[in-house]
């Protein structure tokens, strides 16, 4: 291959440059058999040499300027350094990423101080630690290292760089092959997602931060609720009390019937109190998530109601109920207010019965409860989940109008939602679902 | 105070509270064996907590009536150091209180109290809860003398 490149690498080098073609085509050979007396016969054995070696020639041509092509049209950047670690040769793609032309190339070493690198850090790294340096020293391949370099233009770059060592005949190392890919891009949307991600997750904690604080707001009011509010109540409620035992002789009918108004008033406020905490409390409660056995509990919540009034005789009917995967107190708050509600509300029946079933629809288990009581106008339906909303009056039916609030909260933040049907005098049936899978 | 020994502590702010408690006591003529204090402060002092060796002129109470939202100090403190304190950790205390909190409630156990009573906001109960609790830590249970 004849050596007409004009590298400055220092003499006796093989030249491996890829941006130069070295043909055969170039070349004459001159047979040395040519002339003399045999030279017919030699000739053609001759011939049939030469036409061999030209063959051998060609093919080797052909495959190099395959690989020529091949290396020429690389998405990564080549170089080949020899021994010492002097650049030998580079594929255009190469010069490109580092934005070099051939002659600033050739005649340097890969770790020219006019070229530092740094690591993804920016920490400076070391020339003994190059992989470069490694490949062509050791003999050891080091491979996907990310490095910082700078461009011709002043621009940091950053690369994804292997580097290979690669052998002589003798089996020592002659150089390294070092190919690399731009990944100045990559890295930049890498660094700027990591960005965004610290970002958001600074967001977030800020969020449950002030949710925190909210909460503990929440439950330091309903806490001042608790005991503030009731001690009041109680001096109001007992002082009236001791007025009406100890003093009624001194009032006439008419401030006695007074007197039973302020401490029905006050009993009212002491049960709104309550049921406002409860209401509260519900909303600021841990969900816990286990599986609850709903119709263990609903036994559990019939036999409290029927110990509290034992001289009512409510018929229960409970179908199967699907087991659900929920917070177990909160729901025992939903079927004792359901529950309750249907007891309740039968009272004025003279067989009253209640039916619990449930049913699963879709991804969701629907419960009812259905009573044969005096049910409610049907037009006034969309009130009766809202808090402190009656359809009855205080004189009917006992109550703050909390309960139904209560339930459709608790469902809520499971995920299901609630309903209910019903006519004036045709009893009411009462729903709620849960969906089969997580709550909320 | 009155010449008999005083049996029951009973620690209380309010004074509202503290004269429906003494009427509810009454009713089984407890009231006169009741001595009132209305901090946590006064309470520990009475118990003679911060000095060794003093026994409370009238002896050791039967029975501690607590109150939780006290000022300065306040109950779950005075809980707490009477049931780590050698001399009055045997005493009965019944917390008696507004809140039935259930962060309260566990602490109030954890400390070692005998018994958690809400106070109800009806009177009526609240006087038969009061006389029920006399009758019973004062007269039913029984105490190491």
């Amino acid at each position: 291959m004849s050596n007409d490149s004009a590298s400055q690498a220092p003499a006796g080098t093989p030249v491996l440059d890829c941006s130069r073609v070295s043909t055969g085509a170039d070349q004459t050979r001159t047979s040395s058999y040519g002339d003399g007396p045999d030279s017919g016969l030699a000739a053609s054995s001759t011939g049939r040499h030469v036409t061999r070696v030209r063959r051998a020639e060609e093919a080797l041509w052909v495959s190099e300027e395959r690989y020529r092509t091949v290396v020429d049209n690389l998405g990564e950047g080549v170089v080949l350094l020899d021994a010492d670690g002097w650049i030998i040769a580079s594929n255009p793609r190469a010069r490109a990423i580092l934005g070099l032309d051939v002659d600033e190339m050739t005649g340097r070493t890969f770790f020219d101080p006019e070229w530092p690198s740094v690591h993804a850090d920016g920490t400076p790294w070391p020339i003994e630690e190059h992989p470069a340096t490694i490949a062509r020293t050791s003999g050891r391949a080091v491979t996907d290292m990310v490095m910082g370099i700078t461009h011709s233009s002043g621009a940091r770059k950053w690369l994804y760089v292997n580097a290979q060592p690669f052998h002589g005949a003798s089996g020592g190392v002659e150089g390294a092959v070092i190919s690399f890919a731009d990944i100045t891009e990559r890295k930049r949307d890498e660094d700027e997602i990591r960005a965004l991600n610290e970002s958001l997750e600074r967001r977030v904690r800020e969020r449950t931060a002030d949710l925190e604080a909210t909460n503990r707001d929440l439950e330091a009011f309903s806490y001042s609720v608790s005991h503030d509010l009731r001690a009041p109540l109680r001096a109001i409620e007992a002082f009236g009390q001791i007025l009406l035992a100890d003093h009624a002789d001194r009032l006439d009918a008419e401030g006695i019937r007074v007197l039973r108004v302020v401490l029905r008033n006050a009993k009212h406020m002491g049960t709104l109190i309550d049921d406002l905490l409860a209401f509260s409390r519900v909303g600021r409660k841990a969900l816990e998530r286990r599986e609850v056995n709903m119709e263990r509990l609903v036994r559990s919540v019939v036999q409290e109601l029927r110990t509290a009034e034992p001289g009512r005789d409510t018929a229960f009917r409970i179908g199967p109920l699907c087991a659900v995967l929920g917070d177990q107190a909160l729901l025992r708050h939903v079927w004792t207010n359901l529950l309750g509600n249907a007891v309740k509300f039968t009272r004025p029946v003279e067989h009253p019965e209640v039916e619990i079933r449930c049913e699963r629809v879709d991804s969701e288990c629907r419960y009812t409860v259905t009573d044969n009581g005096v049910g409610f106008d049907s037009r006034y339906a969309d009130r009766l989940f809202q808090p402190f909303q009656r359809l009855h009056q205080a004189s009917e039916f006992e109550g703050t109008g909390i309960g139904l609030a209560i339930v459709a909260r608790i469902v809520q933040r499971h995920g299901g939602r609630v309903w209910a049907e019903g006519a004036t005098g045709k009893g009411a049936v009462f729903g709620f679902s849960t969906p089969q899978g997580e709550p909320q | 105070m009155s010449a008999e020994a005083v049996e029951i502590l009973l620690v209380e702010d309010n004074s509202d509270d503290v004269e429906l408690t003494l009427r509810a006591l009454r009713r089984h003529n407890l009231a006169n064996r009741v001595h009132v204090v209305g901090d946590g402060v006064e309470a520990l002092d009475y118990l003679g907590y911060d000095e060794a060796d003093h026994v409370p002129a009238d002896g050791y109470p039967k029975l501690v009536l607590l109150d939780l939202k006290l000022p300065r100090v306040d109950g779950l403190e005075v809980l707490r150091r009477l049931k780590s304190s050698e001399a009055t950790k045997t005493i009965p205390v019944v917390v008696l209180t507004s809140s039935h909190e259930e962060r309260d409630l566990v602490e109030s156990y954890r400390l070692g109290v005998n018994s958690y009573v809400v106070k109800p906001v009806g009177f009526e109960q609240f006087a038969q809860a009061v006389s029920a609790l006399g009758l019973y830590w004062l007269l039913v249970n029984k105490v190491p003398t």
